[in-house]
Protein backbone atom coordinates (compact mmCIF):
# COMPACT_ATOMS: atom_id res chain seq x y z
CA UNK A 1 0.00 0.00 0.00
CA UNK A 2 2.80 2.03 1.42
CA UNK A 3 4.90 1.16 -2.02
CA UNK A 4 1.90 2.49 -4.42
CA UNK A 5 1.50 5.30 -2.67
CA UNK A 6 5.54 5.76 -3.50
CA UNK A 7 4.88 4.66 -7.21
CA UNK A 8 1.81 7.60 -7.40
CA UNK A 9 3.69 10.04 -6.21
CA UNK A 10 7.07 9.24 -8.31
CA UNK A 11 5.12 9.25 -11.34
CA UNK A 12 3.27 12.32 -10.59
CA UNK A 13 6.59 13.90 -9.93
CA UNK A 14 7.85 12.79 -13.29
CA UNK A 15 5.22 13.89 -15.37
CA UNK A 16 5.78 17.39 -13.97
CA UNK A 17 9.78 17.01 -14.62
CA UNK A 18 8.91 15.94 -18.10
CA UNK A 19 6.38 19.30 -18.62
CA UNK A 20 8.81 21.41 -16.86
CA UNK A 21 11.65 19.98 -19.13
CA UNK A 22 9.93 20.20 -22.56
CA UNK A 23 8.62 23.94 -21.85
CA UNK A 24 12.08 24.67 -21.08
CA UNK A 25 14.90 23.40 -22.46
CA UNK A 26 16.07 24.47 -25.63
CA UNK A 27 14.56 22.91 -29.15
CA UNK A 28 16.39 21.77 -32.05
CA UNK A 29 15.28 23.81 -35.37
CA UNK A 30 15.05 21.88 -38.93
CA UNK A 31 18.69 21.47 -39.90
CA UNK A 32 17.54 20.86 -43.66
CA UNK A 33 21.07 19.88 -44.89
CA UNK A 34 22.36 18.19 -42.31
CA UNK A 35 22.00 15.03 -43.96
CA UNK A 36 23.68 16.49 -47.01
CA UNK A 37 26.15 17.57 -44.73
CA UNK A 38 26.77 14.38 -43.02
CA UNK A 39 26.90 12.19 -46.36
CA UNK A 40 29.20 15.00 -47.83
CA UNK A 41 31.70 13.93 -45.17
CA UNK A 42 31.47 10.35 -45.33
CA UNK A 43 34.86 8.99 -45.77
CA UNK A 44 35.57 7.57 -49.23
CA UNK A 45 34.96 3.92 -49.14
CA UNK A 46 39.10 3.11 -49.97
CA UNK A 47 39.19 3.42 -46.28
CA UNK A 48 36.93 0.69 -45.27
CA UNK A 49 38.57 -1.18 -48.31
CA UNK A 50 41.93 -0.86 -47.03
CA UNK A 51 40.78 -2.44 -43.65
CA UNK A 52 38.92 -5.38 -45.90
CA UNK A 53 42.40 -5.81 -48.11
CA UNK A 54 44.47 -6.23 -45.05
CA UNK A 55 41.72 -8.89 -43.54
CA UNK A 56 41.89 -10.41 -47.18
CA UNK A 57 46.05 -10.67 -47.30
CA UNK A 58 45.59 -12.68 -43.91
CA UNK A 59 42.98 -14.82 -45.17
CA UNK A 60 44.98 -15.82 -48.13
CA UNK A 61 48.29 -15.95 -46.37
CA UNK A 62 46.61 -18.89 -43.70
CA UNK A 63 44.84 -20.10 -46.68
CA UNK A 64 48.31 -20.57 -48.62
CA UNK A 65 49.76 -22.20 -45.47
CA UNK A 66 47.53 -24.95 -44.66
CA UNK A 67 47.43 -26.30 -48.54
CA UNK A 68 51.41 -26.14 -48.42
CA UNK A 69 51.01 -28.24 -45.04
CA UNK A 70 48.39 -30.76 -46.03
CA UNK A 71 50.60 -31.10 -49.45
CA UNK A 72 53.39 -31.58 -47.94
CA UNK A 73 52.28 -33.74 -45.09
CA UNK A 74 50.09 -35.77 -47.93
CA UNK A 75 53.83 -36.59 -49.61
CA UNK A 76 55.35 -37.43 -46.61
CA UNK A 77 51.85 -39.97 -45.55
CA UNK A 78 52.36 -41.40 -49.11
CA UNK A 79 56.28 -42.04 -49.07
CA UNK A 80 56.67 -43.12 -45.41
CA UNK A 81 52.96 -44.50 -44.06
CA UNK A 82 51.41 -44.08 -40.95
CA UNK A 83 54.15 -43.08 -38.59
CA UNK A 84 55.51 -41.00 -36.44
CA UNK A 85 56.99 -38.23 -38.32
CA UNK A 86 53.36 -37.90 -40.65
CA UNK A 87 51.63 -38.00 -37.43
CA UNK A 88 53.19 -34.97 -35.61
CA UNK A 89 52.84 -33.42 -39.03
CA UNK A 90 48.90 -34.07 -38.87
CA UNK A 91 49.01 -32.83 -35.23
CA UNK A 92 51.23 -29.72 -36.42
CA UNK A 93 48.51 -28.85 -39.09
CA UNK A 94 45.62 -29.22 -36.78
CA UNK A 95 47.26 -27.14 -34.53
CA UNK A 96 48.03 -24.41 -37.11
CA UNK A 97 44.27 -24.76 -37.86
CA UNK A 98 43.29 -23.81 -34.71
CA UNK A 99 45.40 -20.79 -34.17
CA UNK A 100 44.84 -19.49 -37.65
CA UNK A 101 41.28 -19.59 -36.57
CA UNK A 102 41.33 -18.26 -32.95
CA UNK A 103 43.33 -14.95 -34.89
CA UNK A 104 40.33 -14.51 -37.04
CA UNK A 105 37.47 -14.79 -35.06
CA UNK A 106 39.04 -13.62 -31.43
CA UNK A 107 39.32 -9.63 -32.63
CA UNK A 108 35.50 -10.58 -34.07
CA UNK A 109 34.53 -12.05 -30.61
CA UNK A 110 35.72 -8.78 -28.53
CA UNK A 111 33.84 -6.65 -30.79
CA UNK A 112 30.76 -8.15 -30.19
CA UNK A 113 31.10 -8.08 -26.47
CA UNK A 114 31.92 -4.72 -26.75
CA UNK A 115 29.14 -3.55 -28.22
CA UNK A 116 26.36 -1.74 -26.29
CA UNK B 1 11.13 10.47 -39.48
CA UNK B 2 10.36 6.92 -38.03
CA UNK B 3 11.08 3.76 -39.68
CA UNK B 4 10.03 0.30 -38.80
CA UNK B 5 12.11 -1.94 -37.14
CA UNK B 6 12.45 -4.04 -40.55
CA UNK B 7 13.49 -1.41 -42.73
CA UNK B 8 16.12 -0.08 -40.38
CA UNK B 9 17.32 -3.69 -40.40
CA UNK B 10 17.67 -4.06 -44.42
CA UNK B 11 19.06 0.24 -44.49
CA UNK B 12 21.43 -1.31 -42.03
CA UNK B 13 22.10 -4.42 -43.91
CA UNK B 14 22.62 -2.90 -46.66
CA UNK B 15 25.25 -0.36 -45.33
CA UNK B 16 27.03 -3.89 -43.84
CA UNK B 17 27.29 -5.34 -47.13
CA UNK B 18 27.75 -2.85 -49.83
CA UNK B 19 28.95 0.89 -47.95
CA UNK B 20 25.12 1.81 -49.39
CA UNK B 21 25.32 5.06 -48.66
CA UNK B 22 21.64 5.60 -49.61
CA UNK B 23 21.21 3.37 -47.49
CA UNK B 24 23.33 5.44 -44.96
CA UNK B 25 21.76 9.00 -45.44
CA UNK B 26 18.37 7.58 -45.06
CA UNK B 27 19.59 6.09 -41.64
CA UNK B 28 21.09 9.58 -41.10
CA UNK B 29 17.31 11.12 -42.06
CA UNK B 30 15.60 9.02 -39.67
CA UNK B 31 17.94 9.30 -36.81
CA UNK B 32 19.23 13.44 -37.30
CA UNK B 33 16.61 15.50 -35.15
CA UNK B 34 16.21 13.06 -32.20
CA UNK B 35 19.77 12.87 -31.52
CA UNK B 36 20.84 16.95 -32.13
CA UNK B 37 17.82 17.59 -29.75
CA UNK B 38 19.74 15.35 -26.96
CA UNK B 39 23.37 16.54 -27.79
CA UNK B 40 22.07 20.22 -28.03
CA UNK B 41 20.29 19.41 -24.47
CA UNK B 42 23.69 17.98 -23.53
CA UNK B 43 25.76 21.04 -25.00
CA UNK B 44 23.52 22.89 -22.78
CA UNK B 45 21.42 24.51 -25.88
CA UNK B 46 24.94 24.97 -28.23
CA UNK B 47 23.54 24.86 -31.61
CA UNK B 48 26.64 25.00 -32.95
CA UNK B 49 28.59 22.68 -31.53
CA UNK B 50 25.47 20.05 -31.27
CA UNK B 51 25.55 19.52 -34.55
CA UNK B 52 29.56 19.33 -35.09
CA UNK B 53 28.71 16.48 -32.84
CA UNK B 54 25.93 15.00 -33.86
CA UNK B 55 28.02 14.91 -37.30
CA UNK B 56 31.02 13.22 -36.20
CA UNK B 57 28.61 10.72 -34.21
CA UNK B 58 27.02 9.69 -37.97
CA UNK B 59 30.59 9.36 -39.45
CA UNK B 60 31.73 7.29 -36.37
CA UNK B 61 28.95 5.33 -37.13
CA UNK B 62 29.30 5.13 -40.85
CA UNK B 63 33.03 3.85 -40.00
CA UNK B 64 32.12 1.36 -37.48
CA UNK B 65 28.50 -0.21 -38.71
CA UNK B 66 30.24 -3.60 -39.82
CA UNK B 67 30.83 -3.82 -35.82
CA UNK B 68 27.15 -3.39 -34.83
CA UNK B 69 25.86 -7.07 -34.31
CA UNK B 70 22.30 -5.73 -33.41
CA UNK B 71 22.58 -6.51 -29.74
CA UNK B 72 21.03 -3.67 -29.23
CA UNK B 73 19.34 -1.43 -31.10
CA UNK B 74 20.34 1.08 -33.29
CA UNK B 75 19.35 4.26 -32.06
CA UNK B 76 20.75 3.12 -28.20
CA UNK B 77 24.22 2.16 -30.04
CA UNK B 78 24.15 5.70 -31.78
CA UNK B 79 23.59 7.29 -28.72
CA UNK B 80 26.27 5.51 -26.90
CA UNK B 81 28.91 6.86 -29.63
CA UNK B 82 27.22 10.42 -29.49
CA UNK B 83 28.05 9.93 -25.29
CA UNK B 84 31.55 9.39 -26.25
CA UNK B 85 31.92 11.86 -28.69
CA UNK B 86 30.44 14.50 -26.32
CA UNK B 87 32.90 12.89 -22.99
CA UNK B 88 35.63 13.04 -25.90
CA UNK B 89 34.90 16.77 -26.97
CA UNK B 90 34.35 17.55 -22.96
CA UNK B 91 38.30 16.12 -22.55
CA UNK B 92 39.84 18.07 -24.91
CA UNK B 93 38.10 21.63 -23.97
CA UNK B 94 39.56 20.91 -20.58
CA UNK B 95 43.09 20.18 -21.63
CA UNK B 96 42.97 23.76 -24.46
CA UNK B 97 41.23 25.52 -20.92
CA UNK B 98 44.16 24.23 -19.10
CA UNK B 99 46.25 25.19 -21.59
CA UNK B 100 45.58 28.87 -21.12
CA UNK B 101 44.00 28.86 -24.83
CA UNK B 102 39.99 29.43 -24.53
CA UNK B 103 38.00 31.95 -21.94
CA UNK B 104 38.13 30.73 -18.48
CA UNK B 105 34.16 31.05 -18.50
CA UNK B 106 33.36 28.88 -21.25
CA UNK B 107 33.55 25.98 -19.15
CA UNK B 108 32.58 27.46 -16.00
CA UNK B 109 29.34 27.46 -14.30
CA UNK B 110 26.49 30.54 -15.39
CA UNK B 111 26.62 33.27 -12.69
CA UNK B 112 22.60 33.41 -12.95
CA UNK B 113 22.91 29.81 -11.66
CA UNK B 114 23.50 30.96 -7.60
CA UNK B 115 20.77 32.90 -7.55
CA UNK B 116 17.13 31.06 -9.66
CA UNK B 117 14.85 33.33 -7.82
CA UNK B 118 15.91 36.28 -9.79
CA UNK B 119 15.74 34.90 -13.62
CA UNK B 120 12.38 33.29 -15.45
CA UNK B 121 11.45 29.82 -14.54
CA UNK B 122 13.01 28.87 -18.36
CA UNK B 123 16.54 30.04 -17.61
CA UNK B 124 16.22 28.11 -14.16
CA UNK B 125 15.59 25.09 -15.59
CA UNK B 126 17.60 25.17 -17.84
CA UNK B 127 20.82 26.40 -15.54
CA UNK B 128 19.31 23.67 -13.06
CA UNK B 129 20.27 20.98 -15.73
CA UNK B 130 23.38 22.56 -16.41
CA UNK B 131 23.96 22.55 -12.39
CA UNK B 132 23.79 18.65 -12.71
CA UNK B 133 26.43 16.15 -12.29
CA UNK B 134 27.09 15.35 -15.99
CA UNK B 135 25.91 11.41 -15.11
CA UNK B 136 22.78 13.13 -13.76
CA UNK B 137 22.08 15.04 -16.41
CA UNK B 138 22.48 12.64 -19.37
CA UNK B 139 20.34 10.33 -17.52
CA UNK B 140 17.47 13.14 -16.69
CA UNK B 141 17.74 14.07 -20.67
CA UNK B 142 17.25 10.36 -21.41
CA UNK B 143 14.80 9.66 -19.34
CA UNK B 144 12.61 12.55 -19.56
CA UNK B 145 13.10 14.19 -22.93
CA UNK B 146 14.08 11.51 -24.47
CA UNK B 147 11.31 8.78 -23.13
CA UNK B 148 13.83 5.76 -22.72
CA UNK B 149 13.16 3.05 -20.68
CA UNK B 150 15.99 2.11 -18.16
CA UNK B 151 17.06 -0.55 -19.28
CA UNK B 152 17.90 1.50 -22.32
CA UNK B 153 19.49 3.82 -20.49
CA UNK B 154 21.49 1.10 -18.59
CA UNK B 155 22.88 0.26 -22.38
CA UNK B 156 23.26 3.45 -23.42
CA UNK B 157 25.76 4.48 -20.87
CA UNK B 158 27.29 0.70 -19.88
CA UNK B 159 26.30 1.38 -16.11
CA UNK B 160 24.48 -1.05 -13.41
CA UNK B 161 20.89 -0.24 -13.54
CA UNK B 162 21.28 0.23 -9.89
CA UNK B 163 23.64 3.12 -10.68
CA UNK B 164 21.08 4.53 -13.40
CA UNK B 165 18.33 4.06 -10.72
CA UNK B 166 20.17 6.28 -8.27
CA UNK B 167 22.03 8.88 -10.57
CA UNK B 168 17.77 9.55 -11.55
CA UNK B 169 16.95 9.43 -8.21
CA UNK B 170 19.45 11.82 -7.06
CA UNK B 171 18.04 14.54 -9.89
CA UNK B 172 14.61 13.78 -9.66
CA UNK B 173 15.12 15.39 -5.90
CA UNK B 174 17.18 18.22 -7.25
CA UNK B 175 14.21 19.16 -10.26
CA UNK B 176 11.49 18.73 -7.75
CA UNK B 177 13.08 21.31 -5.22
CA UNK B 178 13.04 23.62 -8.48
CA UNK B 179 9.53 22.65 -9.48
CA UNK B 180 8.29 23.45 -5.60
CA UNK B 181 10.36 26.86 -5.71
CA UNK B 182 8.44 27.91 -9.05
Amino acid sequence: MKENIYETEEKIVDSRIKELLAGSLPRVNENPWFTRRVMNRLPERNRRASLAIWQWVFYALGGAALVAGAVFSGKLFLESGFSFPTLTMLLTISLLVTICGAILTVPSLIRILREP
Amino acid sequence: MSATRLEEIRLLALCMASDNRRAFSRLVEIHQQGLRRFILNLTSGDEALADDLAQETFIKAWLAVRSFHGLSGFKTWLYRIAINEYASHRRSAASRLRNGSEEAGNLAMPDNASSPGALDARIDVAAMIKLLPENERIVVLLYYLEEQPIKEIVKILGMPEGTVKSHLSRARSHLKELYNSL
